[in-house]
């Protein structure tokens, strides 16, 4: 009883001792919290996002010289664009002045330009912004442990409706399905600043509703972001690991990851090779899947100009892979430009194995923002796959140029206490293969039209109700027979989507 | 015990740092939403108020006619044509429409006017016979429009309405079906401006068409599940 007592003592006084200790340190810190403004001040808009104050938990930093943070010399970063130095040695180095963890504020997603519409499709995505941007502040280096995430839940039911001579295809799709789905994640990202350098790394953590789907299944990933990146702030940057490259296509406020309505209007009866869905120069966009990952160069040379050049490398499936998706986005703010091309090569493992398929692509969009009350969009983009199989046979069912054009609106009340949004948006996708097996010069050939209309609310400009629903129509022309065969499908969705970003 | 209380103590650490940390950053008022209504503040006290709210100019009075453009694509239908002397219905094609409207409020939140459209691309899905199908039709239908919109907060009302009016399908090359329709339905209205506006909508639309094929009448109507999408100006 007494040793219980003792311990109990013991265990008070050192939270006592720790607690003054970290109250007097974080009072000394000198509410380090919020950032100064800084020449590349994000713009009013910034601090519009709908984070909260940004939350610091401010660990105190014993000065102790022996434990000295192994931070390169802050001198290193004198010249612009320099090597830095080796590290000087533990006993002379700063120490880190400052750690936190940090819920990420509206700050660390400036925008030197508008986005888009605030709480619109467009606004939620990054154009190629260097994200989360926790520069070191006062000359001071900064270690930061950043928090943030999102997650949404989908109810959703979809019902096809196919029609004609696809006999068992037809068949098979006489299906609905009633559904919710979700996903909710934590992001984060350890980010160690000084001067205008940074090396910064991510993870996002991910929980999924389902617990009957499979890692490798669509959405089934329990990690998205994983990766490495070091470079300056605001010029360039070289990045490692499992990250998606910089978007082109621009699908609006419906067609979401993880969707019936992105799947489109192909039923299970509908497993053509390959099984249509839309093109966006998305060959290398979208994380790879496998022991593969991603490499990528960016490069800032003026505010309102960035490119990406991201290459692929490792093992997909089968065999080995490796791509390059180089993109470029010109960003005026109201007026957005983005293009870019890829190529992707998979082959067989083994050395007989004479798998090899090669994809291309090219595709750009253009955006338009008229805040706050309106902003559209139209995209295209075109590839071609050439496929030969494991024997070296020209696998003609698997060769076919790919072409998709569709665009997006959105329309905003741009109020600040109860924005509502209206959007819409369309795509058509074209797949024309090479198997002429029945009849010379008849082929393949499919198309896909993918529709929504999306009503948004955001309740307390936190969480996102969004409302979606879907038509799609799919045409199959299969030219394994002759006459060739053909059959339609359509697709009704609808979808209410709640989400919450942080 | 000693690890008990170690990690009742870092918790507690914890708890304090954070709460610390929190005390030092200036809470930053919430977005707007939770911002205080706009209040002229005295800064004299004892001086004759000079400036309050209530001297705000009064707000214009509600615009009355709307004008306005609808696209209408109807996914789901049935179409029901004579077809060897029997009434046979099917499934629709998707068909796309465009309307206008013109309306006119009587009182607040109830409107009166009109709503024609036009409709393209009437057939049936797979055509219910061995004989070749005709070319898809047009539906006009010259609607009169009754709404009621509820407002809900600024800039956001939710409308119902009905439209009856008079229908006539035209198919190349074969006599026009005519005939009553009805259409119910209801959305969101947003106000983008004070005089721009824009809706989101869905309902039905139900009719009762007929054609007279060597003086019988046989049905030749269409039921469609409606959505609108919509904007117009305030006059």
């Amino acid at each position: 009883m007494k040793t219980n007592a003792r311990c109990a003592q013991t265990g008070l006084l050192t939270a006592f001792i720790l607690l003054t200790g970290s109250i007097a340190r974080a009072a000394g810190a000198g509410a380090p919290t919020e950032a100064p403004p800084t020449e590349a001040a994000p713009p009013p808009a910034a601090t519009e996002t709908p984070s909260p104050p940004s939350t610091v938990l401010i660990v105190p930093v014993q000065p102790n010289p022996a434990v000295a943070s192994p931070a390169p010399a802050r001198e290193a970063t004198a010249v612009v664009g320099s090597i830095p130095p080796p590290p000087e040695p533990a006993v002379e180095a700063p120490p880190v002045t400052e750690i936190g963890v940090q819920r990420l504020p509206g700050s660390a997603y400036p925008e030197p330009q508008t986005r888009g519409l605030k709480y619109g499709s467009l606004w939620l995505t990054f154009h190629g912004l260097q994200w989360p941007y926790l520069p070191a502040k006062a000359g001071r280096d900064r270690f930061v442990i950043g928090l943030s995430g999102w997650g949404w839940l989908d109810t959703a039911y979809v019902k096809f409706a196919p029609w004609g001579q696809g006999g068992a295809a037809v068949n098979s799709d006489q299906v609905a399905y009633s559904t919710q789905q979700g996903r909710m994640l934590l992001r984060v990202t350890p980010t160690y600043s000084f001067a205008d350098w940074f090396v910064q790394g991510q993870v996002e953590l991910v929980g999924t509703e389902n617990q009957t789907i499979q890692r490798s299944d669509v959405g089934g990933a329990d990690t998205d972001d994983l990766w490495l990146r070091v470079g300056q702030w605001n010029k360039w940057d070289f990045q490692v690991g499992r990250f998606e490259g910089w978007e082109v296509f621009h699908l609006g406020m419906g067609l979401d990851q993880n969707t019936f309505e992105r799947q489109g209007a192909v039923g299970p009866g509908d497993n053509t090779p390959p099984v249509i869905s839309f093109y966006g120069l998305t060959d290398n966009e979208f994380r790879p899947s496998g022991a593969a990952g991603n490499l990528a160069l960016h490069y800032y040379p003026l505010p309102f100009l960035r490119f990406e050049a991201l290459g692929t490398v490792g093992s997909e499936g089968s065999g080995p892979v490796v791509a390059t998706r180089p993109v470029g986005i010109i960003d005026f703010g109201w007026l957005k430009l983005k293009g870019g091309v890829e190529w992707q090569r998979k082959t067989g493992q083994a050395a007989s194995d004479q798998t090899d398929i090669t994809s291309k692509g090219v595709g750009g969009a253009i955006q338009f923002v008229f805040e706050p009350h309106i902003e559209f969009g139209l995209n295209a983009a075109q590839g071609t796959v050439v496929s030969i199989d494991n024997k070296g046979i020209k696998n003609a069912a698997g060769s076919y140029t790919r072409t998709s054009f569709g665009g997006f609106a959105n329309v905003s009340n741009g109020s600040e206490r109860h924005p509502l949004l209206f959007g819409v948006g369309g795509l058509f996708t074209r797949y024309v293969d090479q198997n002429d097996i029945a009849f010379p010069g008849v082929v393949d050939n499919y198309w896909l039209w993918q529709s929504f209309v999306a009503v948004q609310y955001v309740v307390f400009q936190q969480l996102y109700v969004k409302l979606v629903g879907g038509y799609s129509r799919s045409h199959f022309l299969l030219a394994s027979t002759h006459p060739a065969a053909s059959y339609d499908d359509e697709e009704y969705s609808v979808r209410l989507r709640f989400s919450f970003y942080f | 015990m000693r690890k008990a209380s170690t990690l009742i103590g870092l918790t507690l650490v914890a708890l304090g740092a954070g709460a610390r940390a929190e005390d030092q950053v200036p809470a930053t008022p919430p977005p707007t939403a939770a911002a205080p209504a706009a209040v002229a503040v005295d800064p004299f006290p004892g001086a004759p108020v000079v400036a309050s709210v209530s001297e705000v100019p009064p707000a214009p009075p509600p615009r009355r006619i709307k004008v306005g453009l609808s696209f209408l694509p109807m996914g789901f239908g049935r179409v029901t044509t004579p077809i060897g002397g029997t009434a046979v219905t099917g499934d629709a094609l998707f068909t796309y429409g465009f309307g206008l409207l013109a309306s006119f409020r009587v009182i607040a939140g109830l409107e009166l006017g009109i709503a024609p459209q036009i409709v393209y691309n009437v057939n049936y899905k797979t055509y219910p016979s061995v004989i070749a199908a005709p070319p898809a039709g047009k539906e006009t239908d010259l609607m009169a429009r009754v709404a009621y919109t509820f407002p809900v907060v600024e800039t956001i009302g939710l409308y119902l309405e009905a439209l009856p009016g008079y229908s006539t399908i035209s198919q190349p090359g074969s006599s026009s079906a005519k005939g009553f329709v009805l259409g119910l339905g209801g959305g969101i209205l947003m106000d983008v401006t004070d005089r721009i506006f824009a809706t989101i909508g869905g309902g039905y639309q139900l009719g009762f068409q007929s054609v007279s094929v060597s003086g019988t009448s046989f049905d030749d109507r269409t039921k469609y599940v409606r959505a609108n999408l919509g904007g117009g100006v305030r006059f």
